[in-house]
């Protein structure tokens, strides 16, 4: 019982956190920004009718509240009709996965139109005249060497552990194959991190100093998220071996809710260059 | 420091490039032992071909102006100062242009001169090649 009440009230902490915190938090930034930055004064910044983005924010309220709604009753369900021992069948872990990702989708539909108006301001965007910085772009431009480095013995200490752990012949250890799972989850992040680095900008009036900014938030974004994955893979391996199964979903929910924490942050908006907007 | 360039300039974009990087070794906005960035990231930062920022560096060092470490980088070179000065199209030009009026003096036509001048360019066996 105590463990369904546990989970019950840390599922109800994700639900508040990722579909009613974050998306009030940003649909109050994407208010900001038409108030202190309209599109009068900041054309550039708005390729699309000022309609365009009302629509897409309300869209946005309408579907983040729908889905808090369902989470409620989802969870009402499952602290009344889940057994004690749903664990075995992992279908309360399938059911916090799925519903993460659904609480997720808000973002990526947010993700993809963003990417969408950045085309659209690339594509009005008639200047002939185009600057670049000429210093090199590198990685500890970024990030600390001390963060990298935990980063990376974070990693290695992972892979000891797996090679530790297979003396042991648990039938339901999966060896090597979560070294090959981490490994492509890390260097996924390194491909998404070079893009961010090296790639091209998306947003075409961008200031070199906001996109300095950028970059080192993504990237320590990254690092953060890839120690958080590495040791949570470690944790539910331990949890499995100790017999704590049963608080896998739990755990779950608090390792989703810190993605969610450290994937949202965004940089302050008083630090952000908007004359770049303006007509010219 | 920051590079511009204009794509509606009559100016070939690549000279463009080599023009500003050795202007600003001539100015000592950047000086010997300062790393540039890379094709990729210079061509994706101007939202040009990779292959112009790559023609560029390719002159860069050829005259000395800059130089590649590898994997660590393009660097500009240690005696890019003195060597930004020297320009290789000029130099060309003007040999060139008192070949052509030398031959011209000589009675030769423009098309004659042409002709030859392509011969001469594609024979492998002038040494040089």
């Amino acid at each position: 019982m105590e463990t369904k009440i546990l989970f019950a009230i840390v599922f109800l902490n994700q639900l508040f956190l990722i579909s009613f915190y974050f998306p009030r938090k940003i649909a109050n930034r994407i208010r900001f920004v038409y108030d202190t930055y309209p599109p009068s004064k900041f054309p550039k910044l708005y390729p699309m009718p000022i309609e365009y983005y009302e629509d897409k924010q309300r869209n946005y309220k309408i579907l983040n509240w729908f889905i808090l709604v369902a989470g409620l009753f989802l969870v009402t369900y499952m602290f009344l009709n889940f057994p004690e021992d749903s664990y075995r069948k992992r279908w309360d872990q399938a059911l916090v996965v799925a519903f993460f990702m659904v609480q997720f989708f808000p973002v990526l539909l947010l993700e993809i139109a963003s990417f969408s108006l950045y085309k659209l301001m690339r594509k009005y965007d008639k200047r002939t005249e185009r600057k670049a910085e000429i210093q090199p772009r590198r990685l500890f431009d970024f990030i600390s060497p001390l963060l990298v480095g935990l980063v990376v013995s974070v990693y290695f200490a992972f892979v000891a552990f797996i090679v530790y752990f297979k003396q042991f012949d648990y039938p339901w250890f999966g060896g090597n194959m979560n070294i090959y799972l981490i490994t492509g989850t890390n260097l996924f992040f390194i491909g998404i991190a070079a893009w961010n680095m090296f790639g091209k900008k998306l947003d075409p009036y961008q200031s070199f100093e906001d996109r300095r900014k950028q970059i080192s938030l993504v990237v320590k974004q990254l690092a953060f998220i890839s120690m958080g994955v590495t040791i949570y893979a470690a944790f539910t391996i331990g949890a499995h071996a100790f017999e704590l199964r049963h608080f896998n979903s739990t755990f779950m929910s608090i390792y989703f809710q810190i993605i969610a924490i450290l994937s949202l942050r965004s940089i302050h908006i008083e630090n952000i260059n908007f004359e770049v907007y303006k007509e010219d | 420091m920051e590079i511009i360039i204009n794509t509606s300039d009559g100016v070939p974009v690549y000279s463009q490039l080599i023009d500003q990087i050795k202007k600003a070794v001539a100015r000592g906005d950047i000086s010997p032992g300062d790393g540039l960035p890379s094709v990729r990231q210079l061509a994706n930062d101007l939202d040009l071909n990779h292959n112009t920022v790559a023609k560029a560096y390719k002159h860069l060092i050829r005259d000395n102006v800059i130089q590649s470490k590898g994997y660590r980088g393009t660097f500009i070179h240690p005696d890019a100062k003195s060597n930004c000065n020297f320009d290789l199209n000029a130099i060309v030009t003007n040999q060139l242009t008192d070949t052509i009026k030398a031959l011209r003096e000589t009675g030769a036509t423009d098309s004659e001169i042409r002709i030859a001048f392509a011969n001469v360019l594609n024979n492998k066996n002038i040494s040089g090649d």
